[in-house]
């Protein structure tokens, strides 16, 4: 029997000291498995939302007997910088920091990237380029960044919709957090998927919805390195769009992406 | 700035970042924390990021601080005892302490938003809290009819100056059953007791915090959205309530929503609690200089 002090993650800050990122790595109470997980966070107001989501994550990792890092991205969260200052390029760099620092603790050489929204995307993205990713999880992934920079609009005209009393805010701020140009352009641009590593062996997209175009064409890009790429429906709330203080946990979706690691466990 | 994580309470379960306070300014000797409590299920970062942001700001004035999660939020795992969530909110904030206390730290500023300000304010009452910063609590919760009297006020004010609410009256896309019985139910509740009032919010913040306001302990009262409703429906309590306990600040800031989302609303609760922390360790540094000083001169 699992007791919650046996759950609870170790926090800790790594990374060079200008650019401290704050992670929690979940220890497995199960016997442990060869790979560890690193879990890539949404982003902006998704991330607050999703937190729960991705905690659970961790959780039901670690349970199941994978080591487990969760981490903010600089500018996010507990991680230093502000928000402002971020770039893709500067995430994806962080997701390869964090990488280093889950084999460090887990004492694992085989990971297992897992992305949630632009956290997805960006995982994808720096996998290419790590060594040791064996598999690779993407969770409603970002695939066109101007789809996600109108439903983030829409969102904020919903937000001061709901808010009359001329709440005052930067004029390309989405709900609290700066969207300048640069970053806009580069989610414009920047949210192609590579081709994967030849190490990667399985990829699951789990898209909000399976049949869009787009969905088939990254499948296919992620394929065309011999990887075998599972596609569904992922069948739970879309967190990222539900309020903050709802903190809903999608367990549904979280269990098959457990299972669906472990099938692929050597 | 080094910031680094803790565990605190009796399980030693209880996850914080602890911002130490940056060697500057006239509050470093203070030996005061404020501490951050969650605000509903959102985790110790706070909404939009706001307890972090608070957090350096404050250090960086020479205030250290610490932003916690409770049992089962955020990084927090739920209690290994089981203990009943409505005994937590009493028993872990004075866990937490006894752990800050343990750590040379001996006089806290307790504050959070919505139900974080709730926890801060049940709290008081422990000799070792010295300011209370109380952001949008629900202050008319507790009675019915405030509760309802503000509501009706603050969507009625809302809707009125909402072009897009018009629309949606004119345009049959409002509950006009839940409107009807809203405002005539309002109406019918203010008739029958005779526009007199059972309690009023002020009244029963007063007595929420009574035991520090006891000590004259200084507390900061922010209140947007809704929560400026009350401030102003019941102004009169609240002038009065401030005349009696001169250690308590109310300010109301119309242009912020609950959670304060934007950049700038951020900003400026920031600053407004900078400044009045600073205040408060300032007085606080200088009160205790001549018992050290002494000890100091002796050496």
């Amino acid at each position: 029997m699992r007791t919650s002090s046996q759950e609870a993650p170790l926090p800790c800050f790594f990374g060079d000291e200008a650019h401290r990122l704050y992670g929690c790595h979940h220890l497995p109470t199960e016997a442990a498995r060869r790979e560890a997980i690193l879990i890539c966070s949404a982003t902006a107001h998704e991330y607050e939302r999703c937190h729960r989501a991705t905690r659970q994550l961790a959780v039901q990792f670690a349970r199941a007997g994978y080591p487990a890092l969760r981490f903010d991205y600089f500018g996010t969260g507990d991680s230093a910088g502000d928000y402002a200052e971020a770039s893709l390029s500067r995430w994806r760099d962080d997701i390869a920091a964090a990488a280093a620092e889950c084999r460090v603790r887990s004492a694992r050489k085989s990971l297992c990237l897992a992305g949630l929204r632009l956290g997805a995307t960006l995982a994808a993205q720096a996998a290419a380029a790590l060594e040791g990713v064996t598999q690779l999880v993407l969770y409603a992934p970002i695939l066109d960044g101007a789809a996600l920079l109108e439903e983030w609009g829409r969102e904020q005209a919903v937000f001061d919709g709901k808010h009359s009393q001329a709440i005052r805010r930067a004029p390309q701020e989405i709900l609290g957090f700066p969207l300048g140009q640069s970053f806009r352009a580069q989610l414009g641009t920047g949210l192609a998927v590579p081709a994967p590593a030849p190490a990667i062996r399985r990829v699951l997209v789990l898209a909000e919805r399976a049949d869009e175009p787009g969905v088939r064409q990254a499948a296919a890009v992620l394929a065309s390195r011999g990887a075998a790429v599972t596609v569904e429906q992922a069948d739970g709330p879309a967190v990222w769009r539900s309020e903050p203080l709802q903190a809903i946990v999608p367990f549904k979706v979280l269990r098959r992406i457990v299972a669906w690691v472990g099938e692929g466990a050597r | 700035m080094s910031e680094e994580p803790i565990l605190l309470g009796e399980h030693g379960s209880l996850l914080g970042i602890h911002t130490p306070a940056a060697p500057v300014g006239a509050a470093r000797n203070s030996r005061l924390a404020m501490v951050l409590f969650n605000a509903g299920l959102i985790h110790h970062v706070g909404p939009g990021r706001l307890y972090v942001k608070l957090a350096r700001a404050l250090a960086a004035r020479g205030i250290a601080a610490v932003r916690v999660d409770f049992s089962g939020i955020g990084d927090s795992p739920p209690r290994p005892d089981h203990a009943p969530a409505h005994e937590l909110g009493m028993r872990e904030p004075r866990e937490m302490l006894d752990d800050l206390e343990r750590r040379g730290y001996d006089g806290f500023i307790l504050g959070g938003v919505c139900s974080g300000a709730k926890h801060a304010a049940l709290a008081a009452g422990d000799p070792r809290v010295k300011g209370l910063v109380l952001i949008n609590q629900e202050l008319a919760a507790a009675d019915p009819e405030a509760a309802q009297q503000v509501s009706v006020q603050y969507y009625l004010r809302r809707s009125l100056r909402n072009p897009r609410a018009w629309r949606n009256l004119f345009a049959g896309k409002v509950n006009y059953g839940a409107l009807f019985t809203a405002l005539v139910g309002g109406a019918r509740r203010l008739l029958a007791r005779g526009g007199r009032r059972r309690h009023s919010p002020a009244e029963l913040l007063l007595e929420e915090l009574a035991p520090a306001l006891g000590r004259a302990t200084p507390a900061l009262i922010v209140l947007s959205d809704r929560h400026a409703e009350v401030l102003r429906l019941f102004a009169a309590d609240f002038a009065a309530a401030m005349q009696h306990h001169p250690s308590l600040r109310f300010e109301s800031n119309c242009y912020a929503d609950h959670l304060f989302t934007s950049t700038s609303a951020q900003a400026a609760l920031v600053q407004q609690v900078c400044e009045w922390a600073e205040e408060l360790a300032r007085t606080r540094a200088h009160e205790r200089t001549p018992a050290v000083a002494p000890a100091l001169a002796a050496r």
